[in-house]
């Protein structure tokens, strides 16, 4: 049995047990009667918030691995690095961990975190259920890694701090970044926004919004 | 448990719930996707509005240029950066592709020029220091044009004249390229006024055109009539003032170096146009010197010896010089066993001034010269210098010279010429001697013996009372002069003795100082020859 079928959300708030019976129309609201908080049976429009999230994370996507991330600047001259010349420098100069790490973490994470959330957010407005287990780790897995993109933000800012020789060499944040900051942020919440629970909905009468 | 905390039973747990229509299908969360889309939207019209023309320069070689790293600068100022480095598709140039700032679009037109700055080390001067560091880059200077073109030839050095520098470019002749350089100054008055920009071969291959700048107030300077001469090196000279030192500056010394001036001697000059021809002199005694266009060649044979006149010897008008020999040579005859010695004059006619002459044809020609030689103008070889023997010709009417018709020989007339002076004077004495020997000696000694005994017979004895008289009136007084006259020239030695004898003295005292002198002179090059370093050290 699950409180769907019946009917009754506990409140965020109060945790009073609420009967969702007697709805009006389509575009009405539930209320708490003890503490008058907002009452959903799932998140409030998990799957419109988590694709307008996902869009706009897409969209920034192409600003960030465009525009350079950071610029080093040294007496021979300055250099500015996207996050995949950085990739291929690290690769060529040899240091092939770093040079994965950075891959996994700043390309092959936001990618497949971005795909990941789009198919379950297509799979439950298709109201789909097959494996629902493997899409809930998925999910899991979304927002366990998903923070783990932050790596290469870590890594300009504490390079910015760190590199600061006045004229011998000095390293710049450039907006490459903060689009790539975005993408790693607007991922997060829409992993945050989307509802596991909706994964298990699979009926017609016991769909929530 | 106490009945307040007792909760109601089964329904009572869940409560009915209030319900409101406040509901909004879209949710507000669409928003992000909006202002991203406008971000992107705003970023992409940024990139496409700043995106810089691209434009391709053709260097001989790329040296010290690399693809995303150089820059194209102007006035220190990045304004591009190359994109691409490759070669043509003939192989023989490299092809940079640079991407340029979007300001830099309007001045791209088939004047704009490129080039390569490295360190460059010259006597002049030493630029592009800062490329050891960072590189080298591309410099670029821009000229605004109507038309925007995007490929480009670099050239090879950098532009002597970077700039926008007003002033006039002018064409220098000479016969080689001596020691100067792209760049070399040019002085006026030792003031830096332009430099060299080119040198180049003429057309006809045979002599050295020079390109030279001259600034701005220095080009107004530049008339018909200014000489420009070689100012490299030095110029030493040992006169009767002592020895003389000539030089421009350093750097002309080492990298060459060119003067101009406007000689009062040679007029005010007219005003020119841009790439005037001017001949570069090789000093400043050649420039200074006056050249003439018009020239006269004549022959004059001489059958004396003619030792002592050289190539350059002058010709002289009554003292006023108004040629110069250009050569001579030497014609046998196997039949006469005669020989002549043909000179080659040059007569200068603008060295003097002549009136009431042919208006139609004012300047002065070989005509007029031929009327001169039928009035008894002759060539006449003099000696200027008794000491050394130097000769030179002298041009002087000669009234009683028989009347010659000029002639041509090989080309040229032949200027008649009379004996020199010491010819002459042997002539003359010759002449005396033969006139000596056809004198009536027999008779005239005849006449003397007559004479003679007449002066026997009367004249003595007169003589002879006349010297009776001397010795007893005059003799006396003589004898007493001629005492007198021993003992002055008795005093007259002793003093002589006595001062020769005094700088006879000082004169050793003086060699022995000499001595001591040298001695000490020895002593201390000695010393130096061991120690050299003591110049610098001291002892």
């Amino acid at each position: 049995m699950r409180a769907i079928e019946k009917n009754i959300v506990s409140c965020p708030t109060c945790s009073q047990l609420v009967k969702l019976s007697g709805k009006k129309s389509i575009l009405s609201l539930a209320y708490c009667p003890r503490c008058g908080t907002e009452i959903h049976q799932r998140k409030l429009d998990s799957i419109q918030n988590t694709l307008a999230l996902l869009i706009a994370s897409i969209i920034f996507y192409i600003p960030a691995n465009i525009l350079p991330m950071m610029r080093i600047e040294s007496f021979t001259g300055s250099q500015s690095d996207t996050i995949m010349s950085g990739i291929i420098y690290f690769m060529e100069s040899g240091s092939y961990f770093v040079g994965t790490v950075i891959f996994i973490a700043s390309i092959l994470v936001p990618i497949l975190k971005i795909l990941t959330l789009l198919y379950l957010v297509y799979r439950v407005y298709k109201r789909e259920l097959i494996y629902p287990k493997m899409k809930q780790r998925l999910h899991r897995l979304t927002e366990i890694v998903g923070r783990w993109s932050m790596i290469d933000i870590y890594v300009v800012s504490i390079m910015v701090s760190l590199v600061n020789f006045g004229a011998m060499s000095k390293i710049h944040a450039e907006v490459g970044s903060i689009f790539f900051l975005l993408v790693v942020v607007l991922t997060m919440l829409a992993a945050m926004s989307f509802d596991s629970r909706l994964i298990w909905d699979n009926t017609k009468e016991h769909y929530a919004r | 448990m106490p009945d307040s905390l007792k909760r109601p039973d089964g329904e009572e747990y869940v409560k009915q719930a209030i319900w409101s229509s406040k509901y909004n299908r879209i949710s507000s969360v669409w928003i992000v996707p909006i202002i991203a889309l406008l971000i992107a939207g705003v970023l992409i019209y940024q990139s496409q509005s700043e995106k810089g023309p691209i434009i391709h320069i053709f260097f001989k070689s790329a040296e010290g240029i690399q693809a995303n790293k150089s820059l194209i600068k102007y006035k220190d100022i990045a304004v591009g950066k190359v994109i691409d480095i490759r070669f043509a598709k003939d192989l023989k140039s490299v092809e940079i592709t640079a991407e340029l700032k979007k300001e830099m679009k309007y001045y791209l037109s088939k004047n704009t020029r490129f080039w390569i700055v490295h360190a460059h080390l010259s006597a002049d001067s030493i630029e592009g220091l800062d490329t050891l560091i960072s590189g080298a880059y591309i410099e670029m200077e821009p000229q605004a044009g109507s038309e925007e073109l995007h490929h480009f030839r670099g050239l090879e050095n950098p532009p002597v004249i970077q700039g926008k520098i007003n002033g006039r470019v002018f064409v220098l002749e000479a016969d080689d390229k001596g020691s100067l350089q792209n760049g070399s100054p040019i002085y006026y008055k030792k003031l830096k006024a332009g430099k060299v920009i080119s040198t180049h071969l003429s057309e006809n291959k045979k002599r050295v055109l020079i390109d030279v700048f001259i600034q701005k107030p220095f080009s107004q300077l530049i008339t018909d009539t200014t000489h420009f001469w070689n100012a490299s090196g030095i110029d030493a000279t040992i006169g009767p003032e002592g020895v003389e030192i000539r030089t421009a500056s350093l750097t002309s010394i080492l990298s060459g170096g060119i003067s101009f001036d406007n000689f009062q001697r040679f007029g005010r000059g007219h005003p020119i146009k841009d790439k005037h021809h001017f001949i570069l002199f090789k000093n400043i005694k050649e420039a200074k010197k006056i050249q003439y266009q018009n020239e006269l060649y004549f022959w004059v044979y001489f059958k004396e010896s003619i030792r002592g006149l050289q190539v350059g010897s002058p010709v002289d008008f009554r003292g006023v010089k108004v040629g110069e020999v250009v050569n001579f040579f030497l014609i046998g005859d196997t039949k006469s066993a005669e020989f002549s010695i043909p000179v080659l004059i040059k007569i200068e006619p603008e060295r003097f001034a002549i009136k009431n002459i042919d208006k139609k044809r004012p300047l002065i020609n070989e005509t007029i010269f031929k009327k001169f030689i039928k009035k008894g103008l002759r060539a006449q070889l003099q000696s200027s210098n008794l000491l050394t023997g130097t000769l030179f010709i002298n041009l002087d009417f000669f009234p009683d010279t028989p009347t010659i018709e000029p002639y041509k020989d090989n080309g040229l007339y032949v200027f008649p010429s009379v004996p020199g002076m010491v010819t002459l004077f042997k002539n003359n004495l010759k002449i005396l001697l033969k006139k000596f020997s056809s004198l009536p000696l027999e008779d005239m000694s005849k006449n003397i013996n007559l004479l003679l005994e007449k002066v026997d017979n009367n004249t003595l004895p007169q003589i002879s009372e006349s010297v009776n008289q001397i010795n007893t009136q005059l003799l006396p007084s003589f004898t007493h002069l001629i005492k007198s006259g021993d003992s002055t020239l008795e005093q007259i030695r002793k003093n002589y003795i006595n001062t020769n004898a005094d700088i006879h003295r000082q004169m050793i005292q003086l060699l022995n100082e000499i001595k001591a002198t040298s001695q000490s002179i020895r002593q201390l090059t000695n010393y130096l020859n061991r120690h050299p370093e003591s110049l610098i050290r001291g002892r």
